[in-house]
């Protein structure tokens, strides 16, 4: 372009890799401080390894415990997708370690990218041909399709509901901020005090902040969770991801250790989209290929957001089930009875002493059991189940981190008040919470705030 | 058959109101050979309605104007007899100046302004067309059949486009009462394929000051202390006199309501939109019923006359019913009319026509300025008359546009919402209208525009070197009040602890201290007799930058990061109908407006982030195909 290169204020984090489990995840670093920032997060100084090659490293979390090892790669502006100096963490596939990164990134003052955010930068820096920015175009048109309807189904039902009676709060006390400020002179138009203002910013700051707690669950929606389904071999394993999942996935056969890796499915639970994962039977053994896959099976389940632990109902626990109960009983789990359909020989009393964790009988064979099952997995995953949803939490890192800038700019407004600065101040604040809420909601244009202030008072002289 | 004047000017301006007078000063201040065209010449800088300038967000314009080399500010504080700052209880930003004018003076001293200037000639003559050649603007034909060339043509009409008055259900064509309309020229437009529009507006009735009862109201004085609008000006020399207040009654209601069935207003005879800001007392008394009285300000028109305008109650009531209403307001019992209240309905160009440098989309070198673009206000006149100007004397000169910025000056806000929202009921200005309110203030509006007034030649070069030892003098002002620490025996020390917030530390700045909000600069100047700033006015602009350099410098992030969006501009051809992938009401709305950058189309209200992103992708495809 003309004007030069294209330069965010800003530096940008996000996924460069999609959601869920998997082997490896890219956390993706772009802007002016992309390098200073991923120096804090991994220890590596970028002026010390050559760009463009991968770097051994730890990572690190906001309070700067190591969570994972993993790779770091340098890729100084202009040689970067983006233009703009890059870097790339390559962590361990796990969904909550990225967004812990992402998370720490952002409080060393990275702000989490916008959908296509990267894209855009790269465009404006010229780092995209004619046929590449076809592509994009396409893309986007694409997206935004998808995305509208994503959206809608959020705004119909979800975030809007939410947001728009606080928004609304918002835009009111800015009407009257804006009415004292506008038509000092006008009768009927009392300047509000700032006591007044201070009580109306705290109430709606605590219902901001009681709405960003939803993210915790509410990420899960957007993200989804995973379950894995553990215990030792020939418990039925297989055949209950089968029977959840409603279609033949994994190998079934009577012979122990069939499962020699894990399979797995999605399905929906509440609104929640759930990554039912099958391991290999948790069990010692000298086969290295099994073997492999019983560590493969660990890291699941210590990553799984619930494990539905399988004991075989129709014999008696032996040391094998207990020790492999012992891996995952700190986890969150339910305790499965399979085989319900032959005669009962174990109730699982052993195995939750003091926890008096419900056990559920269940039938992967004949499917007895599995709807109380699929209920408690949803209670489980989202504990306040339908709630939930119709209070809409957030989803997405980016709706928190709008919603914590409305928070902090009306904490703002709050003090500027206390402290007796004049109006135009915490008007300024309040406009700039207004704006955070709009990024989800839509627009509050000048104009909207003027139409509410002619519509409420008889203006002019 | 047609006379061709054989002067050919640069800048020919139509209208001498408040946009025609800066336009035309402004044009041949920069050089440019001006004719300025009137419909009557003793109408030069009339002010037709209130008779003041200023007012909330409009004190800002007047400054921004004078910082610019404007002529409103230097005219008012010339004729003004009375001044007030309002919002004195608010803080820096939203402090706003107003001051009553001496109608008369004001008019003869802006005339006057005019006929000082060589290369500026003023004609009373009432343009009928606007002459164009092969797409641009080459002159205009007056009703005489004369004919005028020039390079560029500044419409600055007013209410004049086919003014239709209303005094009840009785109406006349008039520009404005006592003033001939101009019927032609708006047809000249529409012919040349604008979208002309229709607006209302409306007065007050006038009042023989004799046969009012002051006794029954209540006095207000202006300031004790005027405050100059311009930045040449230390003070104010003129004797002030004050204004008076009362009220309606439930009787001004009564007579009101019994007029309602006669007013053009509630009867459907006015088309036009009028202003909500400035409603009729007839509009406050139907759509606030349950208000039980409404404020009367009176005010006077000048020292040389008895005549007082009666502000709130703008009125198209009958006659009749104006005489009935006002005479049951405390102190008017006996009050004659001088001359009646009326609307008056006009037509304007629906202003995103318009390049944000006022220059017409359709025609070019053709500018509008002023109501013809839907605003109302003096001052919002005045502020695109001299912008317009200032743009149609550089294209006479071959100079590219000035264009203020929305961080930079509410004429900047002013004109970008203008040309991107285009007006749907007269438009005034607010505060409110400025997301970076807490830079655009009275006070550093020379510091925001002198550059700009001086770099095309507006700002005289004297006025420019004293802006420039302020603002040497604001930066070490600011320099010292950093470096200069408290000393242990410092009797600041005492001063700031007796104001309250707690002991103060030896060696902390004067900065440091000035951010304690119960700390003025006033109590460090008075404790501390070496810091005297020198030049007026920099002691309260540092502390300004000082107590509020946070909020100051968030707004500034902000704006700079909206900036970058203004600098993507459009090639003038740019074709918003074939951008891939925009909704077919986006699209419309694009290719009504025709944005001049991205940033200005991310303004247009129902342009999705979405559309946008779009418009970005053709943006760059586009100029990647003309490499």
């Amino acid at each position: 372009m003309e004007g030069g290169r294209f330069r965010g204020e800003s530096t940008i984090v996000a996924p460069a890799t999609p959601p869920g489990a998997g082997a490896v995840s890219i956390l993706r670093l772009s802007g002016p401080d992309a390098f200073p920032l991923a120096r804090r997060l991994t220890g590596v100084d970028p002026a010390a390894h050559p760009p463009r090659t991968l770097s051994r490293c730890g990572i690190r979390n906001a309070s700067g415990a190591e969570i994972d090892s993993g790779l770091a790669v340098f890729f100084p502006e202009p040689h970067s997708f983006t233009g703009e100096d890059v870097v790339e963490i390559h962590l361990h596939g796990n969904p909550i370690l990225v967004e812990e990164v992402a998370a720490a990134a952002c409080a060393l003052g990275a702000v989490p990218a916008a959908p296509g955010e990267f894209s855009r930068r790269a465009f404006f820096n010229g780092k995209m041909d004619l046929t590449q920015a076809e592509g994009l175009c396409d893309l986007i048109a694409a997206r935004t399709a998808a995305s509208a309807r994503a959206a809608l189904r959020q705004l119909n039902g979800g975030i809007r509901a939410a947001i728009s009676p606080l928004r609304e709060r918002i835009r009111n006390l800015l009407v009257l901020l804006e009415a004292s400020i506008d038509f000092p002179e006008e009768e009927g138009i009392a300047p509000i005090s700032a006591v007044e203002l201070i009580e109306r910013v705290s109430e709606i700051n605590g219902s901001l902040s009681r709405f960003l707690e939803s993210y915790e669950r509410g990420h899960l929606l957007r993200d989804g969770a995973t379950v894995a389904i553990a215990g030792v071999a020939n418990v039925g394993k297989s055949r209950l991801l089968n029977r959840l999942l409603g279609e033949e996935r994994a190998i079934v056969t009577e012979t122990p250790g069939t499962t020699r890796d894990y399979l797995s499915g999605e399905l929906v639970l509440s609104g929640i989209p759930v990554r039912l994962v099958d391991t290999a039977g948790l069990r010692e053994t000298e086969d290295p290929v099994e073997r492999e896959g019983v560590a493969r099976s660990r890291r699941i389940v210590a990553e799984a957001d619930l494990t539905l632990f399988l004991l075989d109902g129709s014999r008696a626990a032996h040391d094998g089930d207990r020790r492999a109960y012992d891996e995952i009983a700190s986890r969150p789990h339910l305790l499965l009875l399979n085989k319900c359909d032959l005669p009962p020989s174990e109730n699982g009393g052993d195995f939750h002493g003091e926890g008096k964790r419900k056990t559920f009988p269940v039938s992967a064979k004949t499917g007895e059991g599995t709807d109380a099952l699929l209920r408690e997995m949803a209670r489980e995953l989202a504990p306040e189940g339908g709630a939930t949803l119709s209070e809409a939490p957030m989803t997405r890192l980016r709706h928190a981190a709008a919603v914590r800038r409305a928070v902090e700019a009306l904490s703002r407004a709050s003090r500027s008040a206390g402290e007796g600065m004049s109006l135009e101040f915490p008007a300024a604040d309040v406009r700039e919470a207004a704006d955070a809420l709009s990024e989800l909601t839509g627009e509050i244009a000048p104009e909207e705030v003027l139409d509410a202030i002619f519509s409420s008072f008889c203006i002019g002289k | 058959m047609t006379y061709e004047y054989p002067t050919e000017y640069d800048v020919i301006v139509v209208g001498g109101g408040h946009a025609g007078c800066e336009a035309a000063l402004a044009a041949a201040r920069m050089g440019c050979r001006t004719l300025l065209l009137t419909i009557n010449a003793d109408a030069i800088g009339l002010m037709s309605c209130n008779p003041a300038i200023g007012g909330l967000a409009k004190g800002h314009l007047v400054r921004e104007i004078d910082a610019l080399g404007g002529e409103m500010a230097k005219a008012i504080d010339a004729t003004g007899i009375q001044f007030r700052q309002l919002n004195t209880s608010k803080g820096p930003a939203v402090r706003s100046s107003r001051a009553q004018a001496d109608k008369q003076r004001y008019r003869l001293w802006m005339k006057q302004a005019l006929e000082s200037v060589y290369g500026l000639d003023v004609k009373q003559a009432m343009a009928d067309a606007v002459l164009v050649e092969g797409g641009k603007a080459v002159g205009v034909e007056t009703n005489l059949k004369v004919r005028y060339r020039g390079k560029t043509v500044v419409l600055c009409t007013g209410t004049f486009l086919k003014g239709l008055v209303h005094i009840g259900l009785v109406n006349f064509p008039a520009g404005r009462a006592g003033d001939f309309p101009s019927m032609k020229l708006s047809d000249s437009l529409r012919t040349l394929g604008f979208t002309v529009g229709r607006l209302k507006t409306g007065t007050t009735p006038r009042l023989d000051g004799k046969t009012i009862d002051f006794s029954r109201t209540i006095r207000q004085d202006g300031d004790a202390e005027p405050v100059p609008f311009s930045f040449e000006n230390s003070k104010i020399t003129r004797p002030q006199i004050p204004c008076y207040m009362t009220y309606t009654s439930a009787a001004t209601h009564a007579a009101i309501r019994s007029g309602l069935s006669r007013s053009p207003l509630y009867s459907g005879v006015i088309q036009g939109i009028g202003p909500r800001y400035c409603p009729s007392i007839e509009d406050k008394v139907v759509r606030f019923s349950e208000k039980e009285r409404h404020q009367v300000f009176l005010e006077p028109e000048g020292l040389s006359t008895a005549e007082y305008y009666p502000n709130g109650v703008s009125t198209s009531l009958p006659y009749d019913i104006q005489v009935k209403m006002l005479r049951t307001i405390p102190g008017l019992e006996r009050v004659e009319i001088v001359r009646p209240g009326y609307a008056i309905e006009y037509d304007f160009v629906d202003p995103v026509q318009l390049h944000p440098s006022l220059e017409t989309k359709i025609v070019e070198n053709l500018f509008h300025a002023g109501q013809i673009n839907g605003t109302s206000g003096y001052e919002e006149a005045a502020a695109q008359g001299i912008v317009a100007g200032i743009n149609a004397a550089g294209k006479a000169k071959g100079l590219p546009p000035v264009v203020l910025g929305r961080a930079e000056a509410y004429i900047g806000v002013l004109i970008d919402d203008l040309v991107t929202k285009g007006a749907q009921e007269p438009y005034r200005m607010f505060t409110s209208r400025a997301e970076y309110r807490l830079l655009l203030r009275e006070d550093n509006a020379d510091l925001r525009l002198s550059d700009t007034g001086y770099r095309v030649g507006l700002l005289p070069e004297g006025r420019y070197r004293q802006f420039l030892r302020k603002r040497e003098g604001l930066v070490d002002f600011v320099r010292r009040l950093e470096e200069t620490r408290v000393a242990h025996d410092a009797p600041i020390r005492r001063l700031a602890e007796a104001a309250g917030g707690g002991p103060v530390r030896t060696g902390i700045s004067y900065a440091e201290l000035l951010r304690r909000p119960e700390v003025t600069v006033g109590m460090l100047l008075s404790c501390d007799g070496g810091l005297a700033a020198g030049v007026p006015g920099v002691a309260q602009q540092a502390e300004l930058a000082i107590k509020y350099e946070g909020y100051i410098r968030r707004q500034e992030e902000e704006a700079k990061k909206i900036r970058k969006y203004e600098e993507m501009r459009f090639p003038h051809d740019f074709p918003f109908e074939g951008v891939y992938g925009l909704s077919t009401e986006v699209r419309d709305k694009l290719v009504r407006v025709r944005p001049a950058s991205i940033g200005q189309a991310q303004r247009i209200p129902g342009v999705t982030p979405a559309a946008v992103a779009l418009l970005l992708v053709a943006l760059k495809k586009g100029k990647t195909r003309s490499r």
